[in-house]
């Protein structure tokens, strides 16, 4: 591998370094970026390695309001550790969790596993569920968008040349709501994802009050289930209910067959996880349930 | 008390130590000042005729310092297991089989230099029509690989009249099986280094028959065999996979070329894309048996795709049909099996050789056999069980240690405490099933002389030095030879060093496969010892004053016989008794010390020097009947795997293997459950997630994201059990274990599916898609 | 692009080396440093035979630049301990039967340590997670968890 290298040590140094780059490509916890370039899947190969791990300020998982705010540099370890996540947000720890093995854990950040952009990243359904929002920054300066218009296709973000994601941040999970995740993988670690997903879900009253669901490796980004969860509204929370709610996503997602499953059976699955991450989701919102 | 010292205790491995600290030397560990880097040009066509190699713009880049082509290989340009079939580099004019076939060789200063010099080198090749299926490619149109046509070998079997007792069977089953192409995926990628001192050319590699390699070496350069050194470096696991030649000649052209040490390392996609993989097959097999459920014929025909070179393929496709009939008695059989060339990546040998797919198919017939007579699987397999006085399907006699019989009981009781057997319905309606499995396992080369040497040296201080060809690759060879030579001498582990698999110092003693060396080298060893031991048992004899027959050894001494308990017991009185009035507790006349009689040795001139060799009694097979005696002894197993379906996603989980097998005597038990246990992981791999994807000749899971073998988190509780049906014919009684651990667990897991969801798999791997697939089925039909 | 020089902790001992941005860690240790017994299995973070500790937490080095070490702490196998005093880790993997090609080992003693380090006392299913990024195809990991198992009782 052949390129030159820069690692800024703030925001400002860095947004400087990338607009005097041509092409580039940024390292956070390498996981993905160094496989891709020994590969050479990169096209064209970047010619700047820009390390920005050294850059104060977004390694913080903080409250604000109803709300988490995790800075991008967070590694997938941090994450699962977390008290406070594991508090208001248990299913971004436990899909963080599910990332990879413990290595890349320890070196692979949200941030990342959120830019690298493939379909089946194991963060971004439960990111999508909690309705996260990013912070971007770039040359003309901040803003915030939903992490769910960030995706275009695999590998491919909106971000344009000198942007970069600050940090993330999701709506905490109240006392009448619940979440889950789930990953159906071929093995039990170091698996891609063959299909996962994330649900929450807000009840009152024994009914649905809002609810959302996410899905990865159905698609050519991770997408939401709007019309599913539109469908929701007001229905009683109940296993019929979640078993038609699977149904009418296998319905909707048109998956392709690769290397790792077929079109047929990510159809059939997806029947199965939106069920049962909807039927964990309640079970959670109802208090606590003995989960591993 | 134990019979033995040594034998039967899980002493640490000799090699144990230098690989816990970092320091056991891999190959890719060996640096020299001055080394060069090397990288292949390998062929992205499947079939085809290189026309031309341009190697002018890789040879201006800098730091390149040689570049070797197809003309370059001054002796023959070929190699192979059995079959010298393979170009060691592809010739102007001369044909291209598959995709990675080798057309140069680069050496330059740098691994990074050599990458990008490769880059730049341009082959011409007229592309030729490929054949992928190997069913299309028995057939006459079919593109020919080879002028003489694609099907190398035929195996046939003929033992009575299958076609007849066919008619007397109340109870015939016909399956057609296929399983998939495995890959080895030990963990350390193919490895070399080369240097040329003087005249000899030494070459460190990672492999599993330093010998083998010597040879091939010698031949392709053209140099004499006692001016080849091939050495093996540590080597990160083989089975079987480390057999073929990978980087031993490309190294010596080269070093031999720029008379500098030369390092080859393969990528880990270099790795699966060229190491031979395991032949998947097409297995039709046909069983019947009378209403009592006695096997009395069976049917077989096999198609092994070899892929493009022979490799060691009509040497699987021979051990698939002998075992064909598992571990049973069928007097009627007619089994074919045939080697068939395609463009796909060659097959060769892999753990189990050809018998996993045998297993997978025999014992799916002998599960779907009883249930349709209403016995109990494990019923129908006791009551054809091979036993001592049954004669195989190629007419072999077996004479004793035939444990089978011994491995289903075991396990079928263990099974009973150790398994949870409720169908179990959960809340995700999983379910849980039973299978069993049984295999059968002959060791050593099949039908072909194998031999293994060993010279074995007692020196002046009572410590010895083991000089073996047998390749230690992870499985504990070293330290079971050393095992044998403590007994033997009557000496401690910490005074035996084994020097194992340098062409330059040990003899020949063939490859570690076939789970042979415990069983070849072993005895070799032993018979080197006890040629050694004569010399100290008749000196001690004349020290003693006895007849030399009358010494024994013990513990680093050598004492008089005792005939009988009452002389025994006379002896150990007058120990006593000594040792009460402060003296050693055995007097002269009685015993010498293992150092008194050494120095009493080396007084009269004598040397404790040992040399042995043995090559198991087996006869080739008729070309025709496939009759004859193929191996000496065999291994026997039998494993029971509970497992739980997850009938609305699919998958199987693996919850608990037992796992019993006859070895004969298990030599280092700690080390015999460590293939246990290895094994049926890499049967579950086999079973559940490991498939190489193959698609017009291309390899598609190229790396280890997409090649799933298990982690950690993936294995079941294995429960590992040792039989000792002791070969009478073995060191200590002891056979071999290295890969029956693996034959059965396929076959195990799929048995254990059907109990769960009534769903029979005729194929591998069995994934989430497939049972799904079937299970729809099931569901629609109803 | 010119060498870049870094300085780190090393098996305990401060070092300082001068290396191409683009040089990996894993090859920093092997070729640079001469430490041989971090392994690569597979380059692509798929195997964790190449796996250290970088400030105690345990990482693959096939996937790290070396400068991204600059000013941290790095433990590989040949800081575990010597042929006079082995690491009881070491001990325990020799005494169960956990060796067998050895290629695995030093990422699997390393994966090990940093479990112990931050839970004395795993249970099984914890220690299996824990060497979830260590592939191994020889034992199928029964020894290997014993071994680390018994060292989790010991403590």
């Amino acid at each position: 591998m052949e390129f030159a290298y820069y690692n800024p040590k703030s925001i400002p140094d860095l947004i400087d370094t990338l607009s005097g780059l041509q092409s580039y490509a940024l390292l956070a916890g390498g996981t993905d970026l160094l496989v891709k370039m020994k590969e050479k899947l990169l096209r064209p190969m970047p010619q700047a390695v820009v390390d920005i791990n050294e850059i104060s300020g977004l390694k913080e998982i903080t409250e604000k309001e109803d709300y988490l705010c995790i800075g991008s540099l967070v590694s997938h370890s941090a994450i699962t550790d977390s008290p406070l996540i594991a508090d208001k947000a248990v299913i971004l720890a436990e899909a963080a969790g599910q990332v990879g093995s413990p290595q890349i854990r320890n070196m692979g950040t949200i941030g990342g596993n959120i830019c690298n952009a493939s379909p089946a990243a194991d963060t971004v359904p439960a990111l999508l569920a909690l309705a996260a929002t990013v912070e971007v920054y770039g040359p003309d300066g901040r803003q915030e968008m939903p992490l769910a218009e960030l995706f275009q296709g695999p590998g491919r973000t909106c971000l344009l040349a000198g942007q970069f994601i600050s940090q993330i941040k999701v709506q905490q999970i109240q006392l009448n709501e619940g979440a889950a995740f789930l990953k159906f993988g071929k093995r039990k670690a170091l698996a891609i994802s063959v299909i996962n997903c994330a649900a929450w879900l807000r009840i009152g009253d024994g009914l649905i009050e809002e609810a959302r669901i996410a899905l990865g490796s159905v698609a050519p980004t991770p997408v939401r289930l709007y019309d599913v969860e539109k469908w929701l509204l007001g229905k009683p929370a109940n296993d019929e209910v979640f078993a038609q709610a699977g149904l009418m996503a296998a319905q909707i997602l048109k998956p392709i067959d690769d290397v790792r499953s077929t079109a047929s059976y990510r159809t059939r699955l997806a029947r199965v996880i939106v069920f049962r991450s909807l039927v964990t989701a309640l079970e959670r919102s109802q208090g606590r349930c003995s989960c591993e | 008390m134990s019979e033995y010292r040594m034998i039967g205790q899980s002493v640490k491995k000799l090699d144990a130590v230098a690989k816990v600290l970092g320091k056991a030397q891999f190959a890719a560990d060996i640096y020299f000042d001055g080394m060069l880097y090397a990288k292949v040009l390998r062929s992205t066509v499947p079939h085809g005729i290189l026309r031309s190699v341009d190697v002018s713009k890789a040879e201006a880049m800098p730091g390149v310092v040689v570049i070797l082509t197809g003309k370059d290989v001054p002796g023959s340009n070929s190699t192979g297991m059995i079959v010298k079939d393979e170009p060691v580099l592809v010739k102007n004019g001369e044909k291209i089989r598959k995709i990675g076939d080798p057309l140069a060789l680069i050496a330059a200063e740098t691994e990074a230099m050599a990458e990008k010099a490769l880059e730049l080198i341009e082959a011409d090749i007229e592309v030729l029509p490929p054949v992928f299926d190997p069913v299309a490619a028995m057939e006459d149109s079919a593109p020919k690989l080879y002028a003489k046509g694609n099907v190398l070998a035929v195996r046939k079997i003929r033992k009575g009249d299958a076609a007849a007792a066919f008619q007397r069977c109340s109870v015939v089953v016909e399956q057609e099986y296929r399983t998939q192409m495995v890959e080895h995926g030990y963990i350390e990628p193919e490895a070399g280094v080369a240097k040329l001192d003087g005249e000899v050319l030494t070459i460190w590699v990672s492999t599993q028959n330093t010998h083998f390699d010597a040879k091939e070496v010698a031949r392709n350069l053209k140099v004499g065999l006692d001016k080849v050194r091939v050495i093996q470096a540590a080597t990160g696991g083989g089975f079987g996979g480390k057999l073929d030649i990978s980087v031993q000649v490309h190294l010596g052209l080269l070093a031999m070329k720029t008379r500098r040490a030369v390092k080859l390392v393969y990528s880990r996609t270099e790795s699966i894309i060229n190491s031979a993989k395991r032949h998947p097959c097409i297995i039709k097999m046909k069983t019947g048996a009378n209403a009592e459920g006695k096997l009395l014929a069976m049917e077989c025909s096999i198609i092994g795709d070899t892929g493009a070179y022979a490799s060691y393929g009509p040497g699987t496709l021979t051990r698939t049909a002998v075992h064909a009939t598992g571990p049973y008695e069928i007097e009627h059989v007619a089994i074919d099996a045939y080697t068939v060339y395609t463009n796909n990546p060659t097959a060769g040998a892999m753990r189990g050789f050809g018998v996993p797919q045998a297993a997978f198919a025999h014992e799916t017939q002998m599960d779907m056999l009883a249930e349709k007579i209403g016995i109990s699987p494990l019923d129908i397999r006791l009551r054809n069980a091979l036993r001592a006085g049954s004669v195989t399907a190629t007419g072999a006699l077996l004479k004793s240690s035939v444990g089978i019989i011994p491995t289903l009981e075991k396990t079928a009781t263990a099974a009973k405490t150790i398994m949870l057997s409720e169908s179990a319905v959960g809340k995700n309606a999983k379910k849980r099933g039973i299978g069993i499995s049984s295999m059968w396992y002959g060791i050593g080369n099949t039908g072909l002389p194998n031999p293994a040497g060993a010279y074995v040296n007692l020196l002046d201080d009572g410590t010895v030095l083991i000089l073996t060809g047998c390749a230690d690759i992870g499985q504990g060879s070293d330290t079971t030879l050393a095992q044998i030579a403590a007994e033997e001498f009557g000496i401690d582990m910490e005074d035996v060093r084994v020097v194992s698999a340098d062409t330059g110092i040990t003899p020949d003693a063939g490859a570690s496969s076939a789970s042979r060396q415990t069983y070849i080298s072993g005895n070799a060893v032993q018979l080197a010892a006890r040629e050694a031991k004569k010399v100290l048992l008749e000196t001690a004899a004349t020290m003693l004053g006895v007849a030399p027959d009358e010494v024994v050894i013990g513990y680093k001494e050598l004492s008089v016989r005792t005939t009988s308990a009452q002389s025994q017991f006379l002896t150990d009185c007058l120990s006593e008794c000594r040792l009460d009035l402060g003296m050693a507790p055995k007097g002269k006349g009685q015993s010498v010390s293992l150092a008194d009689c050494l120095a009493e040795c080396r007084a009269k001139g004598k040397l404790t020097l040992g040399h042995g060799w043995f090559n198991p009694d087996t006869t080739g097979l008729d070309p025709e009947t496939g009759q004859g005696k193929p191996y000496a002894t065999y291994a026997f197993a039998t494993q029971i795997a509970e497992v739980e379906v997850d009938t609305e996603s699919g998958e199987i989980e693996v919850l608990r293997i037992v796992a019993t097998h006859d070895v004969g005597k298990a030599i280092n038990p700690v080390n015999v459950e460590g293939q246990i246990e290895g094994g049926c992981t890499m049967g579950l791999g086999y079973a559940l997630t490991e498939e190489i994807k193959v698609k017009e000749g291309k390899i598609l899971t190229k790396n280890l994201a997409t090649y799933l073998m298990p982690t950690a988190m993936d294995v079941p509780e294995v429960h590992p059990f040792i039989v000792e049906e002791r070969e009478e014919t073995g060191p200590f009684g002891a056979k071999g274990v290295g890969e029956p651990t693996l034959i059965p667990t396929a076959a195990a897991i799929a048995n254990a599916v059907y109990d769960a969801i009534g769903v029979r798999f005729t194929e591998l791997p069995l994934t989430p898609e497939r049972v799904l697939a079937k299970l729809q089925e099931i569901q629609n039909a109803v | 692009m010119s060498k870049k020089a870094i300085s780190f902790i090393l098996n305990g001992q401060q070092t300082k080396v001068e290396v191409e941005p683009t040089l990996l860690l894993v090859d920093m240790l092997r070729n640079q440093l001469g430490l041989t017994g971090t392994k690569i299995g597979c380059g692509e973070g798929d195997c964790g035979a190449c796996t250290v500790l970088l400030d105690g937490k345990s990482v693959n080095s096939c996937l790290i630049l070396a400068v991204q070490t600059d000013g941290r702490e790095l433990l590989t196998v040949e800081g575990l301990g010597t042929y006079d005093k082995l690491h009881p880790l070491q001990e325990a993997f020799i005494a169960a039967g956990a060796v067998q090609c050895g290629f695995c080992t030093p990422g699997m003693l390393l994966s090990a340590k940093s479990l112990l380090d931050k839970n004395p006392r795993p249970n099984r299913k914890q220690i299996a997670r824990h060497i979830s990024g260590n592939l191994c195809r020889c034992t199928g990991y029964a020894k290997i968890i014993d071994a680390i198992e018994r060292v989790a009782h010991n403590q």
